[in-house]
């Protein structure tokens, strides 16, 4: 079998013992890789009930039969644990250069076990691997880190944790090449528990693939098919920050902790703006046509990104139009290791809570924080970083802090399952509402995006939903079809998480889908079956169910793929959604019955179990 | 009827100004009229070979999508806002 490197480390933190395994032929036929085998691997095991942040907790890095390869945005790597915001299931999926380098090095992926007794990096080459002292990088922020580890091997690739993940933020990331990060649900602060402080690689091998003719004649298409794609050209140009006018323009730009959609400093985030005052230099992962990353040039720092959520995040969600002050936080943010998207809501969390007098200015520290507010935001975001203050509480995320406050802050904490909310508004995109409230872990915009009811691409909705389910697919304020495009889209996208290639050619507008990868994955491995799609799209829904088991048996309960009343209570203000709510229950009703879950116990139906071939 | 054009990334870059204001009573009259005073520039932009209006081009009045294959049947008002965007779609 071809694709993988058939080997998988295991590290013991605890005994210092390493060792290597492989998954067999039906593991990866059924789980296919990166998200798929992440969630069978770790659901054996994690012991049930788990404190997140103790040494028995089980970190998983994976990659897919197509990371590494000739396949256009094929960078991509994927981790998994269970998350220390939530409770429930955690993982990230992160672009750069580290997934092929390991695979290089001969690994399709690594397990961490245990805790050191000391602040340690773990150092692979090739077959070589060692658990060294980090004693000299602890405490050291994610650049400084970084670069005291590439000084040895400046051909290897690291990730590596900062300051916020030793001291335990609950929301903290995981980074690699300086700007790019597992950024949700807390992976970083497993490593920070596990006194894990960085892995480096440095490989020299390939990867090989079953067809070698036929896959090369593919990946060459694939990636003329980017280069001269509309959609690519633009994101090459700039960035995923085009989003924000567009967003801006159909009102689903969330401003000031998600109370409204349409922020008036809207104008100095747009990319265009971006371009014309910050450069945006491009930049790629690798093996990626698209380049859609971008070099800002600010007045204090010069950094790649933020992205669209960043921006999001960090500026309209805090009243901030101040591109430069996004900067300097975003790359602080990078510095210490938090998850921008998580960092932003506890900060507008906060600030909402402080204009409607729920909390003091004393127990602030002292602060002042009001929407649009810089000096004050920049001293309580610092805060957060070193856990220390009014940050020691905010560092819990959103759902533990407001259970503290008490005095009805919970109405004003943005987040599902406890991970804080992105960029999106359900009340004038109905299909995002779903998606958040069902994420395994969280709200979560990447596992199953719609975007045809956003911005309204017919033709693409008739060829991947159907015909027969225009125009309603196609309204972002009906509930009409969202929980089918939903549910589709999120077993395409969980097919994409496993193989593994970029959201930004498997997203909206998609270049590829899954009848592409049913094309490419039998001559990346061998296994004929990948080329049926209906065996693909069985692939995904079984990653879906298997992460759902792992919620399941960590308590998870259907109230718990929720949304805020917000969404579902407080009409829209303005924009083009003014007046709209959710109406969640409808969406959760026919999601559930799609699914082949009980609505009443949130379990999954012995039926689904057996068609999917899993087992509680 | 006066309304705002607005033009987004690439576009805005060919055509060299964030927007115009044009005069029509529907969204098919604008496009006529931004094909006259841009030419090539506005056509090769938003049209394909065959003449039909691309894929994934995005066409918002006051932000609500409009139907690319119906323009006439978008009647236009005073003081409207009429988006058009390149291929875009995330979050």
């Amino acid at each position: 079998m071809r694709g993988y490197t058939g080997k998988f480390l295991d590290v013991n933190l605890s005994s210092k013992e390493v060792k290597t395994f492989g998954m067999d032929e039906y593991v990866l036929k059924h789980f296919l890789g990166g998200d798929g085998l992440t969630s069978y691997y770790l659901y054996k095991e994690i012991p049930e009930g788990v404190d997140a942040m103790s040494a028995e907790n089980v970190s998983m890095i994976a990659t897919g039969p197509l990371t590494g390869t000739l396949w256009p945005t094929s960078g991509r790597f994927h981790i998994a644990a269970k998350s220390p915001l939530t409770g429930f299931w955690g993982e990230g999926n992160c672009g750069g250069f580290f997934g092929p380098e390991m695979k290089f090095a001969g690994f399709d992926g690594i397990v961490i076990r245990g805790k050191a007794q000391s602040p340690v990096f773990i150092d692979i080459y090739n077959d070589n691997v060692t658990i060294k002292s980090a004693e000299h990088l602890w405490g050291l922020d994610t650049y400084d880190a970084t670069k005291l580890l590439l000084g040895d091997d400046p051909e290897a690739q690291v990730l590596v944790i900062g300051p916020s993940g030793e001291k335990g933020v609950r929301f903290s990331a995981i980074m690699s090449n300086f700007y790019r990060a597992f950024g949700r649900s807390g992976m970083g602060a497993v490593w920070g528990s596990k006194n894990l402080k960085a892995v480096r690689v440095r490989g020299t091998h390939g990867v090989g693939v079953f067809d070698r003719e036929n896959f090369v004649r593919l990946a060459k298409e694939a990636h003329g098919k980017i280069v001269n794609d509309e959609q690519a050209m633009e994101l090459r140009k700039y960035g995923t920050n085009l989003l924000v006018a567009a967003k801006q323009a159909i009102g689903e730009f969330p401003t000031k902790n998600h109370s409204e959609t349409f922020f008036d400093g809207a104008s100095k985030l747009q990319a265009e703006y971006l371009k014309e005052h910050y450069l945006g230099t491009p930049r790629a992962c690798f093996g990626c046509s698209v380049g859609c990353k971008k070099i800002y040039k600010g007045k204090e720092v010069t950094i790649e990104g933020p992205e669209y959520e960043g921006v999001y995040a960090l500026g309209s969600n805090l009243g901030i139009d101040d591109f430069d002050f996004i900067l300097k936080v975003s790359d602080y943010a990078n510095r210490t290791g938090m998850d921008h998207i998580s960092l932003g809501v506890v900060v507008s969390f906060v600030m909402e809570l402080f204009e409607r007098n729920v909390i003091s200015k004393d127990e602030m520290d002292g602060l002042d924080v009001h929407f649009g507010d810089k000096e004050h935001t920049w001293e309580l975001i610092r805060k957060i970083g070193n856990n220390e203050g009014i940050g020691e509480l905010l560092a819990l995320g959103v759902k533990k802090a407001a259970e503290k406050i008490g005095r009805g802050a919970e109405k004003y904490a943005m987040h599902v399952k406890g991970q804080e909310i992105s960029g999106q508004d359900g009340r004038g995109h109905r299909s995002v509402a779903l998606t958040h409230a069902v994420g395994a872990r969280g709200a979560d915009h990447l596992r199953s995006l719609v975007t045809v009811d956003q911005l309204g691409y017919d033709e693409a909705a008739a060829k991947r939903y159907g015909r027969d389910k225009l125009p309603e697919i196609c309204n972002p304020y009906t509930e009409k079809y969202k929980a089918y495009a939903v549910k589709v889209t999120e077993d395409v996208f969980t097919v994409r998480d496993a193989a593994i290639v970029c959201w930004y050619t498997m997203g909206w507008p998609p270049l590829f889908w899954v009848d592409d990868m049913a094309m490419i994955l039998p001559f990346a491995t061998g296994i004929q079956d990948f080329g049926d799609e209906k065996f693909l799209m069985e692939v995904g829904e079984r990653i879906v169910n298997q992460k759902r088991l792992f919620n399941l048996r960590e308590g998870l309960k259907p109230s718990d793929d929720t949304l805020p009343d917000r969404f579902t209570k407080e009409p829209l203000p303005k924009g083009p959604a003014k007046g709209q709510v959710v109406d969640l229950e409808r969406l959760l009703n026919e999601y559930y019955q799609l699914r082949g879950w009980d609505r009443k116990t949130g379990k999954i139906e012995q039926r689904t179990l057996q068609r999917l071939h899993l087992s509680e | 009827m006066k309304v705002t054009v607005k033009f987004y990334a690439s576009l805005r870059e060919e055509l060299g100004i964030p927007s115009v204001a044009v005069d029509a009573e529907n969204a098919d009259e604008a496009i006529k009229i931004l094909l006259n005073k841009f030419g090539d520039k506005f056509k090769n932009k938003i049209f394909d070979s065959s003449g039909k209006i691309k894929a994934y081009y995005i066409f918002l009045l006051n932000g609500f999508v409009v139907d690319k294959h119906n323009l006439m049947k978008t009647k236009l008002k005073e003081g409207d806002i009429f988006h058009i965007f390149p291929p875009i779609a995330g979050g």
